[in-house]
């Protein structure tokens, strides 16, 4: 029964986080529901308060999100890089190591796409797209490594190293496109475009849905096979739930967290090539609208969970492509999307809370 | 001489499955003056007794008569507004606050503002007999001390009634004994205390009243004095059990040197006495009891075998070992929750977490799901762990059971050493007869076993040879028939033989 007596932030992380995956465990679906249609009823309230219609407000959104195959690509468009950073968030968080980083790695990622990409004679062909993916990823995993390395041999909080990292990758990305990357002659704060044979292909006529969806489904179920059907997972599992329970049992704490880190910052960086690769096929500064930390949202509302976060993914980008119809039909400010993705990670805190008060998680 | 109970259970029933009562018909009183225990086993239904009288559930049939009057506990804010207080066995305390916020966010208003200075704090813990310092955060405070911010809690509020819920599991003996002091004066000065626990030896020592609960009966309640111990057991278990007798061993002998230890060293710090020139060796078919007051070189040992800190200086040496040169070794530790079991991973995960990544489990980096299932299925049943399948989780099973499942994966491991650690901490009697009696038989049938423990009396019936440490050292070796008196001598440093 000894408890360390060691008071701070990592504790506390540590602590909110076991709750809440056991929070997760029992009548979590319900919970989740309750959050996701408390957050859309008042959402449509506010746009009520705006004096629009909330049956016609719902229904632009609805069909804005999937009432077409264009409103369905854009979805899944969106869907696509907060998947990649929750998958990112979610396989370090699980093995105990608090990866607030995606953002930066995701950044990274998109340099080690562009680089390849813009550099190497376009003549490669479709050679470009593999090695530019994988340069993103190796990018990503790079900026992983550096946290987790820093926590194993000198002992720094990776909550704070992460977090601070990222802003070190957004401005890497600002210094690139404003200098070395930026074409001759160009006053844009972009890259070049990328060669042809670098980028993802299209999936669907009459959208710009590319392959990248794709990568991050199949990507989603691996981290789920990985998870609960390889002994890679239960021991990544056992280390994150109870690191002295685990090495007790001789699993090496620290190659886990190193492995992880690893392939959590690759899936982040992996995450920017794509959107470089698949959506802007240059490298634009200010490219990621906060995709890093929606992963971490995502993963969280997700259960942690692979599949658990390919649904919230799917919900935060059918209100990105609903909202931006609210706003080119109604002229309603698209900023209500923010209002709308945010509202539900507030009900689901207030009502595991309230859960937590009385005792049932 | 018996005042009229302050507080009385009457013919209480409770069931959270019908037709499964866990309380039946229990009548009880509480007078004020007394530190009345309430004993039993573990679910024999008294952490729900408590429960009922705190206002967390309500009785099915049966109520609370309040100095002859009837009434009902919906909630703790009824039973705190009718001078009940409770400290429970997990603290509720805001961990990053001060004592002296802790106190003034539990206390009425009507007293806030006696609390405001911490002068008037700390002399108001004094009168009480609890020596605090308001200004420190409680997360900062051994447990001890963040136990006497609870019972101030209840004091300020004026309780009558106090309800400790297993209050000693987490004190050494020093700070039991300097807990029962305090219990003591809080009685004297005119309130009933009601402690639910199954440490026996403290309530013969320091209870007036005595209850004991069996599977959610009341057996017997009366006055301690002039009961023996054996009569509580007998109640609390249901049948016999000779708490004294030891442990038959195979008579067999000993066999090989399973466990070496030669000269360890390991350099003291200001938390560790550090290790002085360990020499043990552990045989095949023996139990070795270390004897000796916490804190003098166990958890070092421990530490040591198993492998989570190399020695300074020294050899550990094992029959089998693995690749880095850790001995292998089956291994209960001292912390259950933390270190013995991942809280929440399945039961059958738990079981094999030892081997979880080696054939026949896994193949190719695969988990064999069928495999571990079926061996988890025939551990369970060889270690008769109550569960109700091995896909649940050991959070949500009885501290005997989620032992047994530490202990199963020990005795599995497939090397003859098994080193324990507080094996029977917080357990009741008949979970911890249980674990002795595996260990004992598994040395029986060959096992080395190594039996850290700060309980003497279980030392004394298992071992074959005790070595007793102090201040790091091994300062004596006897054998199975040593006297009590002569290892405790050893214990305090006293005689050096």
């Amino acid at each position: 029964m000894s408890e360390e007596a060691k008071p701070g932030l990592e504790m506390n992380w540590r602590a909110v986080i076991a709750a809440w995956l056991r929070g997760m465990a029992r009548g979590y679906a319900v919970v989740v529901l309750l959050a996701f249609g408390g957050s859309l009823v008042i959402g449509l309230a506010i746009l009520a308060a705006l004096g629009v219609s909330p049956g016609q407000a719902a229904q632009v959104m609805l069909s804005g999100a999937f009432g077409s195959r264009m409103a369905i690509g854009d979805t899944l468009i969106f869907m696509t890089p907060r998947l990649m950073t929750a998958l990112a968030a979610l396989i370090a968080i699980r093995c105990g190591f608090y990866n607030l980083g995606g953002e930066g790695q995701l950044q990274l990622g998109a340099i080690g796409a562009v680089l390849p990409a813009t550099m190497l004679p376009p003549s490669w062909g479709h050679l470009l797209l593999p090695l530019s993916l994988l340069s993103g990823a190796v990018f990503g995993a790079v900026w992983g490594l550096i946290p987790a390395a820093l926590k194993l041999w000198r002992g720094t909080n990776e909550i704070i190293v992460t977090l601070m990292m990222n802003f070190i990758g957004i401005y890497l990305v600002k210094y690139l496109v404003e200098g070395p990357l930026q074409p001759a002659g160009s006053n844009f704060n972009m890259s070049a475009q990328v060669a042809s044979g670098a980028r993802l292909p299209l999936l669907l006529a009459g959208t710009q849905l590319h392959l990248g969806v794709v990568l991050a489904l199949v990507l989603a179920a691996a981290l789920w096979a990985l998870l609960y059907h390889t002994t890679y997972g239960v021991k990544l599992r056992a280390a994150g739930l109870s690191p002295r329970a685990a090495r007790l049992q001789g699993m090496p704490l620290s190659r886990l967290i190193l492995s992880s880190m690893g392939i959590s910052g690759a899936i982040a960086g992996l995450g920017g090539a794509i959107e470089v690769l698949g959506v802007q096929y240059r490298l634009i500064e200010g490219f990621s609208s906060d995709f890093g930390f929606d992963g971490l949202a995502v993963a969280l509302l997700g259960g942690l969970e692979p599949l658990g976060s390919v649904v919230v993914a799917l919900y935060f980008g059918a209100i990105n492509s609903g909202t931006i119809a609210l706003q080119s039909v109604l002229s309603i400010p698209a900023a209500i999307a923010l209002v709308l993705s945010g509202l539900p990670i507030v009900l689901l805190a207030v009502i595991q809370g309230y859960r937590f008060m009385k005792g049932r998680i | 001489m018996k005042a009229k109970p302050f507080l009385a259970l009457t013919a209480v029933t409770k069931s959270f499955v019908p037709g499964f009562p866990v309380l039946q018909d229990v009548s009880l009183g509480f007078r004020k003056g007394e530190v009345h225990a309430i004993l039993g086993e573990n679910g024999a239904g008294k952490s729900t007794l408590l429960n009922i009288l705190f206002g967390m559930h309500q009785a099915d049939a049966g109520g609370i008569l309040l100095a002859g009057r009837e009434v009902v506990h919906h909630s703790p804010a009824d039973a705190i507004a009718n001078r009940i207080g409770m400290v429970h066995q997990h603290f509720k305390l805001v961990r990053s606050f001060t004592v002296a916020e802790n106190l003034r966010l539990a206390a009425p208003p009507a007293i806030r503002p006696s609390l405001r200075r911490h002068a008037d704090i700390a002399r108001l813990a004094k009168g009480f007999g609890l020596d605090i310092d308001p200004r420190a955060v409680v997360a900062s405070l051994p447990l001890s001390m963040q136990q006497r911010v609870e019972i101030l809690k209840a004091l300020i509020n004026q309780a009558e009634l106090i309800l400790f819920d297993e209050p000693t599991t987490i004190l050494n003996p020093a700070e039991i004994e300097a807990f029962y002091a305090v219990l003591r004066q809080i009685a004297a000065e005119g309130r009933a205390v009601v402690v639910v626990t199954h440490h026996l030896n403290e309530v013969i020592a320091h209870a007036q009243h005595a209850s004991v609960i069996r599977r959610g009966q009341l057996i017997s309640s009366g006055p301690v004095a002039g009961r023996a111990r054996e009569d509580f057991v007998r109640e609390m278990v249901g049948h016999e059990v000779d708490l004294s007798a030891p442990l038959p061993n195979s008579g067999l002998g000993r066999g090989a040197a399973e466990l070496s230890l030669r000269d360890v060293t390991l350099a003291p710090t200001p938390s560790s006495s550090g290790l002085k020139h360990m020499s043990l060796d552990v045989h095949a078919g023996e139990v070795v009891g270390i004897a000796g007051v916490e804190g003098n070189g166990q958890r070092e040992l421990f530490d040591i075998v198993a492998g989570l800190r190399r020695p300074d200086a020294g050899s550990v040496q094992a029959r089998r070992q693995h690749a880095d040169g850790r001995p292998v070794a089956g291994l209960v530790p001292e912390d259950r929750h933390q270190e013995g079991l991942v809280l929440d991973l399945p039961v059958s995960v738990n079981l094999l977490l030892n081997k979880i990544g080696e054939a026949p489990y896994a193949r190719g980096g695969r988990l064999m799901h069928g495999k571990i299932t079926a061996q988890a299925e025939r551990m369970r049943a060889d270690s008769d762990v109550r569960a109700r399948s091995v896909h649940v989780t050991p959070r949500i099973l009885s501290g005997g059971n989620q032992q047994k499942i530490v202990l199963a994966r020990a005795l599995n491991e497939d090397a003859a050493i098994v080193v324990v650690y507080q094996p029977t901490r917080g357990l009741d009697v008949a979970a911890s007869e249980e674990v002795l009696r595996r260990l004992r038989a598994a040395a029986n049938a060959g096992k080395a076993v190594l039996f850290i423990s700060s309980n003497l009396d279980e030392i004394m019936r298992i071992s074959d040879r005790i070595v007793i440490f102090y201040a790091g050292q091994a300062v004596g070796e006897v054998g199975r028939d040593a006297s009590r008196a002569a290892v405790g001598a050893l214990m305090t440093g006293g005689a050096h033989a």
